[in-house]
This record gives C-alpha cells, sequence and structure tokens, in this order.
C-alpha cells in the first residue's frame, strides 16, 4: 500500500474538520493534504497531480462548487467529492452535472470516504 | 360632624333677634314669612291630606301639624286644601272599622282627590297603601314618624321616608358640657315598647362612658319610686328623661305631665329628647322639636308638589336633626353656665333684665330711624341668605348624587381607623354591607402583606398629609382580594379618601404581557426556523470532525504498535469539537426556550456578539459580511437578554432578506453602539440594501405588515413591543447612501453612567 500511496486534497475552512479527515486518511494509507479556501488550494497546487479532491462546497470567497467548475474548464483531470454540512438538493443537483464522483453529507463514516475515493482514484487513473 | 354643624346653623337666631324682627313686626306693613307666598301662586290649588294613625291630641300631632300648616300655608297652600284626618286606627283594630274607614275616605276625598298624602307613624303609611289603593293611587307619600329600621315598601309610587330618630348622645354630651363634674346618670324610661327600644339603643351607646360614669337606670321602678329616687338624688347627678310614656303599672303618660312630675322633686337636672317636654321642667337637650320637623316636612312637600324630579334609584328620605334647647329659667335653677350651650342653641322662657332691654331699647330706636333703609337691606339679605341655603341645598343634593353613583369608592374615615361614611360603590366592589365594613377597623379588611405600608400612610395622613397613588388590596366578602388604587387628603383626624378598584386593570396587564411573551416566544422560534441552515451546520462541521477522529483512532490503535500520543491528541480534539456543538445546541436552545422575562444588568456589546456569532456561519453562506462597531464606553442597561438577542437577530436579518439580491461581495451590515447622551444606549443596525419605503415608514412596525414574500410580518412588530417594554424607543430610516438604518434606544441602568 505504502507504494502506491493515493493523494487527497481536503479543502475545508474548518481547521478541527482538516485534521480530522487528514488523521483518518493517513490512518488509511492515504497522503492528506490540507487547503483552507478555494483560493489556498488554487495557489499552491499550481502543479496539480494524480489524485482526488475532497471539496466542502460552503467556504469563504470562492465556493467549492466554483472552483469544480473552474477546474474542469481549465481541463485538469482531478477527480472531485463534495461535501457539505447542508443539506441542498440544488447543490447535489449541480454537483451531480459537473461530474462530481460523490456527495457526502457531513458526518459521514469512514465506510462512505473511502468507498468515495476508491471510486474517484479509480476513475482519475 | 356635618349634622352637628348643621344643628348649629339652622337656628341662628338669638332672641335680640326675635325682638328686632319684632320691632320692625309692629312699625311696618304685615311681612310674609314666605318668599314663595307671591301671588299668584302655582301651588294654590294643590291638596294636601295629613292623616295622622292615632289620636290626634298627642303632642308629636300637635306641633307636627301646626309646623307643616305654617309651611304649607307660607308656600301658597290655603287651609282650605289642607286636611288633617285622624285614623284612629290604634284604637280601633277591628276589620269592620277599616272598611267603613275607607268607605268614609272615599266619600270625603274621593271626588277632590289630594295631591300628595303625609302619612304620620307607620300604620297610617299601611293603610293608605293598602286599605286605600283604589282611592289614592300614585299619589306621592312622605311617610312620617317611621321607626328606626322600618323599611320603606316597594311601589311604584313616589315615597319619603321620615324616621323618628331621637339624639340620646348629643343630649349626654350636652347635659355633660354643662355640668363637666357629673359623677352619675339617673337613665328614666318607660316600659311601652317604643320606650324600651330607645332605652335599649341608649344602654348600648353609653357603654364606652362606662368607665368615667355612673349609669343607673330606673326603668324597672314605679313611677313613685323613680319620684323618691330623684328627690333623693346625690350631687353631681344628671337625670336624663328618655322616652316615657307607660308605666310599670300600665298607666299612659305625655312628656309635659311627665317632665313637670319629675322636676318638682328633683335634686338633679333633668334633660331629655323631646321640645314637648321643654318648658315643664327640664333643662334642655338636643331636641326633637316637632313644630320644627313639620315645617321641614311642608318644606319638602312643597317641592315635591312644584315638581322637582326624584332622585333615581336611590330611596329618599326627610332627615330632621335634632336641635339644642334649653329652658332659662332651668339654667339659673341650677345654676348652669349660658356660655357653655352649643352654638346655635335656643332659650325659651328668657327673661330680660331691664340692663339687657337697654342695648334693645337703644337699637330699636336707632332702627326706627332707618327703619325703611334697613328694612330694604334685612330684605335683600334674607333673600340672599334664602338663595344661598337653596344654593347650598342643591350642592348638598348633587354631591350626594355624585357620592351615590360614582363607580369609585369614597370614603370618610378616621385616623383611629373606622370607616364613617362610606359609599354604594363600596358594596358592589367588596360584596360586604356598609354596615360591616364601618363596624370593623379598615385595616382588618387590608391584605396581610399591604399592611405596613397601609399603616405608613395612615400616619402620613395624621401628620396632615395628603397620600396619592397608593395601592393595596382589600378583601371582599367571597375572599378574593381587589387592588385599590388611592388618593387620600387628611383634615384634622378624619380622612377624605377615593379609592378605584383597579384589579381588572392589573390583570389584563398582567395578560397582556403574558400575550407578549408568548407572542415573542412564538416569532422567535419561527426565526430559528429560518436559521436552521445555519444551525445545521455549526453543528455538523463538529459531529463530522468528531466522527473522523474516532474513527482514525481506532485504526491507529489496531496497528501494531499504536502511537498513544496521537492518540491522547485525537481524543483532546475529540472533546473540543463536542464543547463546540454542544455550545450551538445551548444558544439555541436558550433563544427557543420559554423562560419566564429575565430582568438583570446586560452590556448591550455582548448581546450583540451572541447574535453575531450564532448566525456567522448562516451569513457567510449568503455571501454576508457582518462587521461591528461597538462602543467600549458604552453603559450597561437592564432587562431580557433573550428578547434583545431577538431583536438584533430580527434587525440583522431583515437586513439580510433586504440585500437578498445583491451582488455577493455587496451584502454587508453595520451593527454600531452608541451612546446618545449620558442617560441613553443606542444600537444601529446599517445595510445596504434596497432601503425601505419611506412612504410606509409609518407602517413597518405594525402587525402583519411585511415586504418579504415569505415573511410572516411579526418580527418588526414584536421588536417594537420588547423595545417598548425595556422603556426604548426603535425607528427607520434610509441611508443616504443607499439602503436602510434600524436603530433603537434603551434607558442606561442607573448608577452605571459613563
Amino acid at each position: 500500500v505504502t507504494e502506491e500511496k493515493s493523494v487527497v486534497y481536503v479543502v475545508d475552512d474548518d481547521e478541527s474538520v482538516r485534521r480530522a479527515l487528514k488523521r483518518l486518511l493517513s490512518s488509511a494509507g492515504y497522503h492528506a493534504l490540507t487547503f483552507e479556501s478555494a483560493e489556498d488550494f488554487l495557489y499552491s497546487t499550481s502543479g496539480l497531480g494524480e489524485g482526488c479532491l475532497l471539496l466542502d462546497i460552503r467556504l469563504p470567497g470562492m465556493t467549492g462548487l466554483d472552483l469544480q467548475e473552474k477546474l474542469a474548464s481549465s481541463g485538469a483531470k482531478c477527480s472531485v467529492i463534495f461535501m457539505t454540512a447542508h443539506d441542498n438538493p440544488q447543490w447535489q443537483e449541480r454537483a451531480k452535472k459537473t461530474g462530481a464522483v460523490a456527495y457526502l453529507k457531513k458526518p459521514f463514516d469512514e465506510q462512505s470516504l473511502f468507498d468515495a475515493i476508491r471510486l474517484a482514484c479509480g476513475k482519475g487513473s | 360632624m356635618i349634622q352637628k354643624l348643621l344643628k348649629g346653623r339652622r337656628f341662628p337666631i338669638r332672641p335680640h333677634v326675635f325682638f328686632i324682627l319684632l320691632i320692625c313686626g309692629l312699625l311696618s306693613r304685615p311681612v310674609p314669612t314666605h318668599a314663595q307666598a307671591q301671588p299668584p301662586n302655582p301651588l294654590s290649588g294643590k291638596n294636601v291630606l295629613i292623616l295622622h294613625s292615632h289620636e290626634a291630641n298627642a303632642p308629636v300631632f300637635i306641633g307636627t301639624d301646626e309646623g307643616l300648616l305654617a309651611a304649607l300655608e307660607s308656600g301658597g297652600i290655603p287651609r282650605l286644601n289642607q286636611s288633617f284626618k285622624s285614623l284612629d286606627l290604634r284604637q280601633n283594630p277591628s276589620p269592620e272599622y277599616r272598611r267603613l274607614l275607607v268607605e268614609e275616605m272615599r266619600i270625603r276625598y274621593g271626588a277632590r282627590k289630594p295631591d300628595m298624602i303625609i302619612t304620620m307613624y307607620p300604620e297610617a303609611l299601611e293603610y293608605v297603601l293598602k286599605d286605600c289603593r283604589d282611592i289614592f293611587p300614585n299619589i306621592p307619600i312622605l311617610a312620617m314618624y317611621l321607626p328606626q329600621g322600618f323599611e320603606l315598601p316597594k311601589s311604584n309610587r313616589r315615597i319619603i321616608g321620615h324616621y323618628a330618630l331621637v339624639d340620646v348622645l348629643g343630649t349626654l354630651q350636652i347635659a355633660l358640657k354643662l355640668l363637666p363634674g357629673a359623677k352619675r346618670v339617673y337613665v328614666i324610661s318607660g316600659r311601652h315598647e317604643i320606650d324600651r327600644r330607645i332605652a335599649e339603643q341608649a344602654r348600648r351607646d353609653f357603654k364606652r362612658w362606662e368607665g368615667r360614669l355612673e349609669f343607673r337606670y330606673l326603668s324597672p321602678m314605679s313611677f313613685e319610686d323613680i319620684l323618691s329616687a330623684l328627690a333623693n338624688a346625690p350631687p353631681d347627678t344628671v337625670v336624663l328623661l328618655l322616652i316615657y310614656t307607660e308605666d310599670t303599672a300600665g298607666r299612659i303618660y305625655t312628656s309635659p305631665n311627665v317632665a313637670q312630675r319629675l322636676s318638682q322633686v328633683s335634686k338633679a337636672p333633668i334633660f331629655g329628647l323631646l321640645d314637648a317636654a321643654l318648658r315643664y321642667g327640664i333643662t334642655g337637650g338636643s331636641l326633637i322639636n316637632f313644630e320644627h320637623v313639620g315645617v321641614k316636612a311642608g318644606e319638602l312637600a312643597l317641592d315635591i308638589l312644584q315638581g322637582t324630579p326624584p332622585a333615581k334609584d336611590i330611596s329618599e328620605f326627610l332627615n330632621v336633626p335634632a336641635v339644642p334647647m334649653f329652658d332659662w329659667r332651668q339654667l339659673r335653677r341650677w345654676n348652669l353656665s349660658e356660655s357653655a350651650l352649643p352654638k346655635g342653641s335656643i332659650l325659651v322662657n328668657r327673661e330680660f333684665t331691664f340692663w339687657d332691654l337697654k342695648y334693645y331699647i337703644i337699637g330699636a330706636l336707632a332702627f326706627v330711624m332707618a327703619q325703611s333703609f334697613l328694612l330694604a337691606g334685612l330684605w335683600v339679605q334674607k333673600r340672599r341668605k334664602r338663595s344661598a341655603e337653596q344654593m347650598l341645598r342643591q350642592k348638598t343634593e348633587e354631591l350626594d348624587q355624585f357620592f351615590s353613583v360614582t363607580l369609585d369608592l369614597l370614603c370618610v374615615a378616621n385616623t383611629e381607623g373606622y370607616f364613617l361614611r362610606l359609599n354604594p360603590a363600596w358594596e358592589r366592589s367588596l360584596g360586604y354591607s356598609r354596615e360591616e365594613l364601618m363596624t370593623k377597623r379598615f385595616l382588618d379588611f387590608v391584605h396581610p402583606d399591604d399592611l405596613q405600608r397601609t399603616r405608613k400612610a395612615v400616619s402620613t395622613l395624621a401628620s396632615q398629609e395628603k397620600v396619592i397613588y397608593f395601592e393595596n388590596r382589600y378583601r371582599s366578602k367571597d375572599g378574593a382580594y381587589r387592588w385599590l388604587e388611592w388618593t387620600s387628603a387628611p383634615a384634622g383626624n378624619l380622612i377624605y379618601a377615593a379609592a378605584r378598584d383597579v384589579t381588572e386593570r392589573l390583570k389584563e396587564e398582567v395578560a397582556a404581557r403574558q400575550h407578549r411573551e408568548e407572542l415573542a416566544h412564538v416569532t422567535r422560534v419561527a426565526m430559528m426556523g429560518e436559521l436552521t441552515t445555519s444551525l445545521a451546520h455549526e453543528i455538523n462541521q463538529p459531529l463530522t470532525a468528531i466522527l473522523s477522529n474516532a474513527e482514525a483512532a481506532q485504526r491507529f490503535l489496531s496497528q501494531a504498535s499504536p502511537d498513544i500520543s496521537e492518540v491522547r491528541q485525537i481524543l483532546e480534539d475529540i472533546i473540543r469539537d463536542d464543547r463546540r456543538a454542544n455550545d450551538v445546541v445551548r444558544r439555541v436552545r436558550a433563544l427557543v426556550k420559554k423562560e419566564k422575562l429575565h430582568d438583570e444588568p446586560l452590556d448591550l456589546n455582548e448581546v450583540i456578539l451572541g447574535v453575531v456569532d450564532l448566525i456567522r456561519a448562516d451569513s457567510l453562506l449568503q455571501g454576508l459580511s457582518i462587521a461591528t462597531d461597538l462602543s467600549p464606553r458604552l453603559a450597561s442597561i437592564h432587562g431580557d437578554g433573550i428578547q434583545l438577542q431577538q431583536v438584533i437577530l430580527n434587525l440583522i436579518l431583515n437586513g439580510a432578506a433586504s440585500m437578498r439580491n445583491a451582488p455577493s461581495g455587496q451584502r454587508k451590515i453595520i451593527v454600531r453602539t452608541a451612546m446618545l447622551d449620558s442617560r441613553t444606549v443606542k444600537v444601529f443596525v446599517t445595510d445596504l440594501g434596497t432601503g425601505i419605503d419611506e412612504k410606509n415608514v409609518d407602517r413597518l412596525f405594525e402587525p402583519f405588515y411585511t415586504t418579504k414574500p415569505d415573511g410572516l410580518g411579526m418580527g418588526l412588530s414584536i421588536s417594537q413591543t420588547i423595545i417598548k417594554a425595556h422603556g426604548g424607543t426603535i425607528e427607520a430610516k434610509n441611508n443616504r447612501e443607499g439602503g436602510a438604518t434600524f436603530a433603537f434606544t434603551l434607558p442606561a441602568l442607573e448608577g452605571d453612567l459613563p
């Protein structure tokens, strides 16, 4: 497992959530990189490689949905898993349309998370 | 008190005035005795029927008839139109007699019906009402000499009652004033039912003197024994002759007769109750003067015949107080000082010495010289006096009327703690009869928790200061307490007070407050509904972190060599996030929970920060930024934190709603606090939205007024209610640079002024 460590990019403005997800992903053998905003992610990952994006929808400034659209239009191949603390059917609809792999409602258990990541990585690679 | 004053004023005629009038009378043409005797008189055609219940030669009838005759005649009713008739009912109780009498009445008076009937003693009244119902229907009756406690029968016709009230206490007081050294009182009364009733009442009234005076009741003695007791009366004795119409042997007496025989032997001055005994040996007293009663009755009869409308719904009574009268010869016989007599006393049997007359002769000569001038003056004065008296009577009647009809509770009380006079409103409000209220101390009716304050108010009044806006609770007959609001003014040891029953108003106020709280709660809950997405977010975030952390910990622990310090770190994070979630729940619960209104010192800045914290997530979601500009020198206020949070939350949500269609970066709300002046705190909530409709600015705070498609329209209305209840005001204005500012003020907490 250690050899083919997949990278998971986590974007969430809540520090506590970032820390917890990073721990969980690490314990499952993923390499997690965390960002507190969409802008922060765009800045520091100009050379975005393989992996998937675990993206919170509600973010200060650019929202998760905006970011995904931007990435899609720029031709990035990164697969996206949305997560949100709100249950908003419109967002879910929009996320599906733009080709998101999964739409996770917070709080979610590890099974749903890992299933989504496996799906994303399989799709992405 | 009032009666005493009247007593003093009714007969202000002094002997020398009598004398002067006499001379004037001799020197001028006959002076009419009554101003109403001016022809043409509308009363000259009226008939009055006077009915005595029994033998007409009793002093009471002779005196009363004389007074009546004089008053009626001077009022314009000729003697021919006044019929006096003795019914002799006491001597002839048989039904046969009564029937014949009815026939006689029909024959005598059936054709020329009287316009007014005056009856004396209850038998005569009952006879007219029952036996003569068909002959004299609907003719007004003046029923004189009713025994105390006699209830006037219910009738469609106008019946005015007059009670034979003797003034035993007044007479005793006069006797004690004339003989301050008196040690014992011999009380004489007969054994007839009326005699006994008055004696029993006297015995009760004398209770309070018993420590000071020795009372000896001679009623069980034969008349001869009474005579010998009086003949051997020790010095310092006062004799009180009550009513004596029948002795122990059943012999009948008249008051002149009794007075004469007692005074011939008595070693002590005798005081009485009836004018009829005066001139026959009694020294005097507060006396019932039958002639005077007759005059007053006649005057009242004239009023009625002239068409004075009856007082509605209240019983009408003729009240003729007793008059202080004395025998000048008896005063000299017992060596009693004229100066101790009460003001307005009447003296009879006065013998004029030359010294006395000297001044009258000089005065008379002066009168003769200026006769015409003075006569005119006298007339003017007399007329003025009459019109003043009439006005006074009218005023008194008016006041009595107000006293009876007002819904307010009016009373006269004394500083010893008793009610002396109460109006009928008391009975309606408390359910007790006025007698019940007057026999106890008024403090006995006051709620135990209000006693101390009430005592204090009474002592304030006793020190001759007014008491206004005083509230206390009085127990009503059903045991419930009524809130009374008082305004009272002192006058010596009397208290004049008006109270208003404010129980219902207070109940309504409590109900209104409860209603307001309910409404505030309901709208608060509704507002929380609007915030659910935000709240879900605030709770789901920590829950997500907790779950992921816990799962990570499980994985770490299942490894061969778990990193314990990492697991410890995880547990700390979990605890922190749990607290975070709990905090949100606690705040929401505080807003939604139905709690009793608090009234506590509050820092408004903290209240505002609490609200902004709660909706921060939601505001971010809407691309809304909430800025605060809070004055560090803000004074504390007092009130209910939850309700004030509700107001601020409502104003912020309103502002946010007005910017719903604005671009994300331009949705901005500023909450600012400042001291408006040293006593007022002001909060401004400014938005950059569409502003308010200036035309409808007044309607903004009305309930159910809304410009939002999904709004209930209660938010601003409730906010205004809350701010008003906190003693503040709320307003709305458009900003010059766009958007609107809602602002409210609150009074600064006293003692916390910056």
